[in-house]
């Protein structure tokens, strides 16, 4: 017999994983669906997102909220600079070259990270980090409700953009055949910086709401990024829709799985789904409306 | 043009050739004692190598100053040799050979990790050059090697030693494990369970969290279910203060009783108000009844700038625990002979230093006791032993 409040409190803890995981599984899925491309320094736009978030408001008086704005307009930057360095000399050589010129900045960065920031994890503490809310025994900080409720907020928004903006029309004309688009006088570099700064955005914003609750150090981005791939993958690749279903339901999978099976095989769920899928539908669990929606 | 790029090249190459071969010909001279380090310096466990390194040099600039090491009527200095494992097992093995056969050190002290220690245990036996372990822990690290010793507890140690404290209070009777899942994390688990269910106690959950994982919610909800009155937690300082952190963001007022790397300042920090209560192991706090030890705390923070504990006060007394062996056995060459008088000497070291009295059992294991700590208004104190 399983009491319900420990049910309801599992699914909440997965839920709040989930979001941070639909964040930055939005911007690979953006970048894999609109450009055909693969970024393996995702991860790393979260941890520095997070350290931004951290020294930014430090920086400005203390005012968590500001610090997360900036960060994710420095990292939403930095997202730009991926796509001049990294992406654009490569574009139209192949799916090879920008992996591993991806790869290369993932551990440039980190390693980066390492000598600036220094191994030691940074502890960053907010107002509403500390303060606990108790309903019907289920327990749970005001910053982790944050997390529901910004990640909600930015997934409604991104949703809005591509669907009802002209810009995201393009988006989604480019996702669909990048020539034609192009032809039809789309410019389609604009389109990639914009994907890059919409996906950089998004994951500043997953590391900043993750950083008061967690402990913020280089290798943050590594496990984030790999869980990210899991869900695009789920989801469907480039399926904008998929990757929030998958992000949401891999949260919840995990932390029931661990909460009653076991605990020494939390990543281990996390993996048999992801298998489990390819195996039944390789496509991914949206696989099907994969362009429409992307 | 041209000509600078062709120097540059010949500048470039020649300085490389020199500056890779000038460190290895040290030559091996006969006054002086040649003591090898090797731990994490760099890598996730830096800051913890670090506070390792900084014990080990204290010592042998102070035992310099004072002179040096009296052996057979001759008074040689310490000559230090440091490498970098990054606290993986191959690197050890390939440091642990450069110190034994290009820089013929006598004695070697280290490593920190357990799995590096169980890796390079093998090659002091085959060399038969004595090795000193501060930090690492692994029961089988000493057992079958005659040529390693170690001056903190071992595992077993330390974990009966807490789980017996723990159940002599009689104030918690259900518990509940938190562990790292490693072999670390698991064996301290298996070991404290036998103890506390032998002396009556109940165990209602076991959880398992991975080395880097963040959210430990699910685990905790999980343990909050079984309602414990204490949680066992094993694990290193990132985790750990994670851990803590979530527990109360839970509202989980269990006592948390720890294992591993918590014993630090450090540690309170990163766990913000979270720490407070938390009762934990430690093999060295500074105390007034071992005068050493408070004067080592004054010495150690004024050299490095860094918290004195256990990690640099074990490794501080490694050196000076050499020094007694090379003084009692009266050799220092590097033949078979000499090192054999080294190794039966550690067995008759009776040195009291900053973590009280050290000897060494038949195998080369320590006899010391752990304290138990509790956080309280943000320092650590001793409850126990």
């Amino acid at each position: 017999m399983i009491p319900t409040t420990e049910l309801a409190q599992q699914v909440i803890n997965g839920l709040v994983m989930g979001g941070v995981y639909a964040l930055i599984a939005l911007g690979l899925t953006l970048i894999f669906g609109i450009l055909d491309q693969v970024n393996f320094a995702h991860g790393e736009l979260y941890m520095i997102g997070a350290y931004a978030t951290f020294y930014f408001t430090g920086m400005l008086g203390g005012v968590y909220f500001f610090g997360m704005i900036f960060a994710m307009l420095a990292v939403a930057f930095l997202g730009l600079l991926y796509e001049w360095l990294l992406f654009r000399p490569l574009r139209g050589r192949g799916h090879l070259p920008a992996i591993i010129s991806s790869l290369g900045a993932s551990i440039f960065l980190w390693n980066l990270a390492l000598q600036v920031f220094g191994s030691i994890p940074h502890q960053m503490r907010t107002d509403i980090s500390e303060i606990t809310i108790n309903l019907w025994g289920i327990s749970i900080t005001v910053q982790r409700l944050l997390v529901l409720i910004v990640a909600l907020v930015l997934i409604i928004g991104l949703y809005l953009i591509i669907m009802k903006t002209r810009i995201g029309k393009a988006m989604r004309a480019t996702a669909q055949d990048p020539e034609v688009a192009a032809l039809l006088g789309i410019n389609i570099n604009r389109i990639a910086e914009m994907t890059f700064i919409i996906g950089g955005a998004l994951a500043a914003a997953a590391g900043a709401l993750i950083g008061p609750i967690f402990l913020i150090y280089p290798a943050m981005g590594l496990m984030a990024c790999l869980k990210a791939f899991v869900v695009v993958i789920l989801g469907g690749l480039g399926n904008v829709i998929g990757a929030v279903v998958a992000g949401f339901g891999l949260g919840v999978i995990e932390s029931l799985g661990a909460g009653f099976i076991s605990s020494a095989y939390k990543d281990f769920f996390a993996f048999l789904v992801l298998i489990l899928v390819l195996w039944v539908r390789p496509e991914g669990i949206l696989g099907k409306t994969a362009k429409k929606a992307g | 043009m041209w000509k600078i790029k062709k120097y540059f090249w010949f500048i470039v190459i020649a300085h490389l050739v020199l500056s890779f071969s000038f460190p290895f010909c040290g030559e091996a001279r006969e006054d002086e004692i040649r003591i090898g380090l090797h731990g994490p310096f760099s890598g996730p466990v830096a800051f913890s190598g670090e506070l390792m390194k900084k014990g080990f040099l204290l010592a042998v600039e102070e035992i310099n100053k004072a002179g040096g090491i009296k052996i057979a009527g001759k008074i040689l200095k310490i000559r230090t040799f440091v490498e970098d494992d990054r606290g993986v097992p191959a690197e050890g093995v390939a440091v642990t050979e450069k110190l034994i056969t290009r820089d013929q050190v006598h004695a070697i002290v280290g490593p920190f990790n357990s799995s590096v220690g169980l890796a390079v245990a093998e090659l002091s036996d085959r060399y038969k050059v004595l090795r000193l372990v501060p930090i690492a822990v692994a029961d089988a690290i000493t057992t079958r090697h005659p040529w390693v010793f170690r001056n903190c507890p071992n595992q077993t140690m330390q974990t009966v030693q807490n789980a017996e404290w723990v159940v002599k209070q009689g104030k918690w009777k259900k518990f509940a494990l938190l562990l790292e899942n490693t072999d670390y994390g698991r064996g301290a688990g298996e070991i404290w369970t036998k103890v506390v269910k032998g002396k009556g106690g109940e165990v209602l959950a076991t959880e398992y969290f991975n080395l880097g994982d963040t959210d430990f919610t699910t685990q905790l909800t999980k343990i909050k279910g079984r309602d414990p009155q204490g949680i066992f937690l094993v694990g290193l300082i990132t985790e750990g203060a994670q851990v803590l952190r979530q527990a109360k963001h839970l509202g989980m007022h269990q006592q948390f009783i720890g294992l591993g790397g918590f014993a630090s300042d450090k540690f309170i920090q990163l766990a913000g108000g979270s720490a407070e209560g938390l009762i934990n192991n430690s093999y060295w706090e500074p105390n007034p009844k071992i005068p050493k030890s408070v004067s080592f705390k004054e010495n150690f923070e004024k050299f490095s700038k860094m918290e004195a504990e256990m990690f640099s006060a074990a490794t501080y007394d490694a050196v000076y625990i050499l020094k007694e062996a090379f003084e009692k056995a009266g050799a220092s060459g590097t033949d078979t002979e000499s090192k054999e008088a080294l190794r039966k000497a550690m067995h008759k070291v009776d040195y009291v230093g900053v973590q009280g009295k050290t000897t060494f059992d038949e195998e080369g294991q320590a006899t010391l006791h752990v304290h138990i700590v509790q956080v309280k208004e943000g320092k650590r104190r001793i409850i126990g032993p």
